[in-house]
């Protein structure tokens, strides 16, 4: 069952590539394709319930793909990944209920981002290194194509240096594990087997910790990503097309702070705790700088794009606090954020389409004829700014909790950051949404379409779901971050 | 000794029949060839007599590759698992060049089947020979209609310009093989291979230098042969010159052929127990990486800038070969499947060129091609790309396997300095695969069709993407398969 859910998202893509320019097939075949995924989620999720959350990452499906390589294909469910599995297909399922309808996103767009779907979920669900590295790259090749082909005006530029920027990162990763592949004392490079080799620590950087420790956190670094890293992001976030924005913020950085969690930290634990306090620096370097960078930005996807390097510096705290409150945070806030930002990328999206302009001071007096669509952007905002009640609160308070126990002064910069989240969101939400009626807004009226509504609220639910219910979420990884944090101790 | 000499070579067995009955098959085959290029046969028949030629005489070296080795005439040829398989690997990328072989003038040449079959029987024994003297006459029988085929357009100031340069520098390698053989023979009486390392490892090795610079001669000619930078020049013109099915054929299975054929004289000879010979040989490929990927940079067409990154390509496999005669696994899985996808790469180019009413010889700029690609369907475009991604080497496609098992094989040896350069060299040829797509982001979506494309690159096309995924679903299998093939060979 898992095996199909990874392989459907590619079959879809075949179909969709054959309906091509028959956009409005394509379109249909998508929500078809979407709501089956769904479906299949449910399944993987019902057969799931028992292992997942237990510990120790078990598998549900493995081939004996690359022997010669000592890989193979093996997937694995458990409390990390399957929260993000679920934000991946909810997401895609609302871009695919946005997508109805415009000619622009026909069957080629539609068949990348289904390819993209794949290599998501291949990337979450792989339980061996090499696996996990393929579908990880894979990755880029649609992305490169959404951004090259469908993005704004300075489309090729951004495309290029993800591209770039991405692979360079990637390509350390690829030698960490060609490294271990190897090593006489790996037998494969599962991540049972992995996680299992406890490999020594002297302090020492050039020791085999510390270098596979640069080589996987190069490649995670770039995609969370963490300052200096994140200059392909605001060019990538604000030319990419609405969906591809989306799924960018919503879920591909959110594979870097997994895969932190699930390969840098399991396998080489001494070197990313003594890495800690030049994570912790760059964690705040990141939430400081990526919060004035927004505050000073008058195109709003770019503001948006900055305010998730802000954001994810708070994931990177947590990761590397290495105690159990401050990394569920950081699992927590993945989805938080995944499901804010995502939603205001896709409201502004909406707009923009009527609009053609990402001007912030074209903007103003939006919520004075637009009143839902400006309520349910507040709500996105609000959970985005860390408000008590909605999902970002209870990431970013675990996680300042976590890191103060371990670096008080490091969580009292941080938390600098929730203030200033406050402060630049609120000035976005102030110039767009209030004031005197601009020329711009009166003059594109915004009538949503009944797919488009249904796109937002799904996610508006799930916000309020997980602001009051965060429990449901929490309890679902408890157990694989325990074990975790006793590796690192 | 000198058995070529002796008059009961020319008795066979039936062991000996049962080995070389493909290769009797294929000259049966050469000869119906010359009767067809007589008659002017129309291109679909001749399409058709290539499949039936090339598909059983492929079948029946598969179907053989269990059979123990046997020597044909004397000790001159040892058709085992590794030249059946090395055969086999030729032959399936001649057919599927064969499939787009054409001639632009108006008037047909039906010759150039003639020409590709034999070509593809040199290139089928040259890793069985054992003696310096077969080895040569394979050698001259792959080259020699090579240099016809490339200057197959007669009317093509660009193709008899190419097929001109291919010719004359080939025949300085020819001769400086000749000085090398000479040169062995010359120190051990014999043109054996088998003699030769008897001399070299001796209880007195004789002239050791002179051994080295004979093995340093024959490999600058073979160097010649798969492009090895600084042996490359020729590279870029046949690539554009020649007509696209020629440039696939000699841009792949020549690799393949020669690759193989160098990896087994080196090893049968015992050169690779020469550090001297291992040395040139690993800088040789690592010029060729560098040079390759750095001048296809520079490129503004994409035949040339095809044709560098084959140099590019042929430096990696050279790396392995370097590397060891147990590298020689990957650098058949390697070769092959880089020879897929350039086949794959170079049939949807020129489907798309005659799809959009142009003459189908013409080079196209790396500019135009987002106005080619733009009107075609997604499938068309992701297959092209797809084929490009697989010889940049980017995962999850079968070109990244091969890669990497190039990688593992060089890294085994220890040759870190040379793992070091394959990456590096990966990652300089992403820039121009990459540049490949951006006018297709700039090209607007104007649908602009042309006539209906070229059957044959499209079948082509279409089939090289089917065996690429192939090879990714299976590719454990394969290599399994290869190894084991291969390890029966030893």
């Amino acid at each position: 069952m898992t095996l199909l859910f990874l392989a459907l998202p590619f079959v879809g893509a075949l179909v969709l590539f054959l309906l091509g320019k028959k956009a409005r097939f394509a379109q249909v075949f998508n929500l078809v394709l979407q709501l089956a995924w769904l479906a299949l989620m449910f399944f993987v999720h019902g057969q799931s319930r028992e292992i997942a959350g237990n510990g120790g990452f078990p598998l549900v499906y493995s081939w004996k793909w690359l022997p010669q390589l000592k890989s193979s294909l093996s997937l694995g469910i458990d409390g990390l990944n399957l929260p993000l599995l679920w934000l991946t297909v909810i997401l895609s399922l609302c871009l695919g209920l946005y997508a109805y309808g415009k000619d622009k996103l026909d069957g080629s767009y539609l068949g990348l981002f289904s390819v993209l779907n794949g290599a998501t979920v291949g990337s979450l669900l792989a339980a061996d290194a090499l696996a996990f590295y393929i579908f990880w790259e894979f990755m880029l090749i649609p992305m490169y194509f959404l951004i090259g082909k469908w993005g704004s005006k300075n489309r090729v530029y951004a495309a290029l240096k993800f591209f770039a920027m991405t692979m360079g990162g990637s390509l350390l990763m690829l030698l960490a594990i060609v490294a271990l592949a190897f090593r006489p004392d790996v037998s494969d490079l599962g991540w049972h087997s992995l996680t299992q080799l406890a490999l020594p620590w002297d302090g020492q950087w050039n020791s085999w910790q510390g270098l596979l420790f640069v080589g996987f956190f190069a490649a995670f670094a770039v995609k969370i990503p963490v300052w200096p890293l994140h200059t392909w992001l605001p060019d990538a976030h604000t030319e990419a097309p609405t969906g591809g924005s989306v799924i960018l913020a919503g879920v591909l950085l959110k594979l870097g702070v997994y895969g932190l969690l699930r390969w840098c930290l399991p396998i080489v634990p001494q070197a990313s705790m003594a890495a800690a306090p030049l994570m912790f620096a760059l964690g705040v370097a990141g939430i400081l700088l990526g919060s004035f960078a927004a505050w000073q930005q008058t195109d709003i996807k770019r503001l948006i794009a900055y305010s998730s390097v802000a954001h994810l510096g708070f994931m990177v705290l947590g990761v590397f606090s290495g105690n159990v409150e401050a990394m569920q945070g950081a699992v927590f806030q993945n989805i938080a954020h995944g499901l804010s930002t995502g939603a205001m990328f896709l409201i502004f999206g909406m707009i923009y389409d009527r609009t053609h302009s990402r001007e912030l001071d074209a903007y103003g007096g939006f919520a004075k004829d637009h009143a839902w669509i400006a309520t349910l952007f507040l709500v996105a905002v609000f959970a985005s700014v860390g408000m008590p009640g909605l999902p970002g609160f209870v990431g970013e308070f675990l996680v300042l909790v976590g890191t103060f126990a371990v670096a008080p002064w490091t969580a009292v910069l941080a938390s600098l950051g929730v203030l200033l989240g406050a402060v630049y969101m609120l000035t976005l939400v102030r110039k767009m949404m209030f004031g005197p009626t601009s020329s711009l807004v009166a003059s594109h009226p915004v009538r949503l379409g009944w797919n488009e509504w249904a796109a937002i609220l799904p996610l508006i639910a799930l916000m309020l779901y997980l602001g009051f219910g965060a429990q449901t979420l929490l309890g679902l990884s408890e157990t694989d971050l325990r074990e975790l944090a006793v590796k690192l101790r | 000794m000198n058995s070529f000499l002796d008059e009961s070579v020319f008795t066979l067995n039936s062991g000996e029949w049962r080995a070389l009955a493909p290769y009797l098959y294929l000259s049966a085959g050469l000869a119906l060839a010359t009767i067809a290029a007589g008659y002017r046969w129309s291109r679909a028949a001749l399409r058709v007599l290539a499949t039936i030629v090339l598909v059983p005489f492929m079948l029946a070296l598969v179907w053989d590759l269990r059979v123990p080795p046997q020597f044909v005439f004397g000790t001159s040829l040892e058709v085992n698992a590794l030249t059946r398989i090395a055969g086999a690997l030729v032959s399936a990328l001649a057919l599927l060049s064969a499939f787009f072989t054409k001639s632009t003038e108006e008037r047909d040449h039906p010759e150039w089947l003639l020409l590709l079959l034999t070509s593809v029987l040199g290139m089928s024994l040259l890793p069985g020979t054992r003696d310096w003297v077969s080895f040569f006459v394979a050698l001259e029988t792959l080259s020699i209609p090579a240099f016809i085929l490339v200057a197959l357009d007669t009317n093509r100031e660009k193709s008899l310009q190419a097929g001109l340069k291919y010719l004359l520098m080939g025949a300085f390698a020819s001769a400086i093989l000749l000085m090398g053989i000479a040169l062995f023979y010359g120190f051990s009486g014999s043109l054996d291979f088998e003699k030769t390392r008897e001399m070299l490892s001796g209880p007195s090795p004789v002239g050791r230098a002179l051994a080295v610079t004979a093995f340093l001669l024959v490999s600058v000619s073979l160097a010649f042969k798969v492009a090895l930078a600084p042996f490359h020049m020729w590279a870029a013109d046949v690539y554009q010159g020649s007509p696209t099915g020629v440039a696939a054929f000699l841009g792949t299975a020549t690799k393949v052929s020669v690759f193989a054929g160098l990896m087994v004289m080196l090893q049968l000879t015992g050169a690779y127990a020469l550090p001297e010979v291992v040395k040139v040989l690993m800088a040789l490929s690592m010029i060729s990486v560098v040079v390759g990927n750095l001048v296809a940079l520079a490129q503004t067409k994409i035949r040339r800038m095809l044709a560098y990154s084959g140099v590019a390509n042929a430096g990696y496999a050279g790396l392995a070969m370097a590397a060891g005669p147990e590298s020689m696994t990957s650098v058949l899985v390697a070769l092959g499947l880089y020879g897929a996808a350039l086949i794959c790469v170079l049939a949807w180019t020129e489907s798309m060129i005659s799809s959009s009413g142009r003459a189908s010889h013409e080079d196209v700029a790396v500019s135009e091609l987002g106005e080619l690609l733009a009107p075609r369907s997604a499938w068309m475009v992701g297959s092209f790309a797809l084929a490009i991604f697989s010889i940049a080497g980017l995962p999850p496609l079968p070109g990244f396997l091969g890669k990497y098992l190039l990688l593992q094989d060089i890294w085994r040896a220890g040759h870190v300095a040379s793992a070091a350069v394959l990456v590096l060299g990966s990652l300089l040829g992403l820039a121009y695969y990459l540049r490949l797509f951006m006018p297709l982001f700039q090209a607007g979506t104007s649908a602009k069709s042309g006539t209906r494309a070229s059957f044959g690159a499209t079948f082509a096309g279409v089939l090289s993407t089917i065996l690429l995924f192939a090879a990714l679903l299976g590719f454990s299998r394969m290599t399994q398969w290869v190894e084991y093939v291969e390890g029966f060979a030893r």
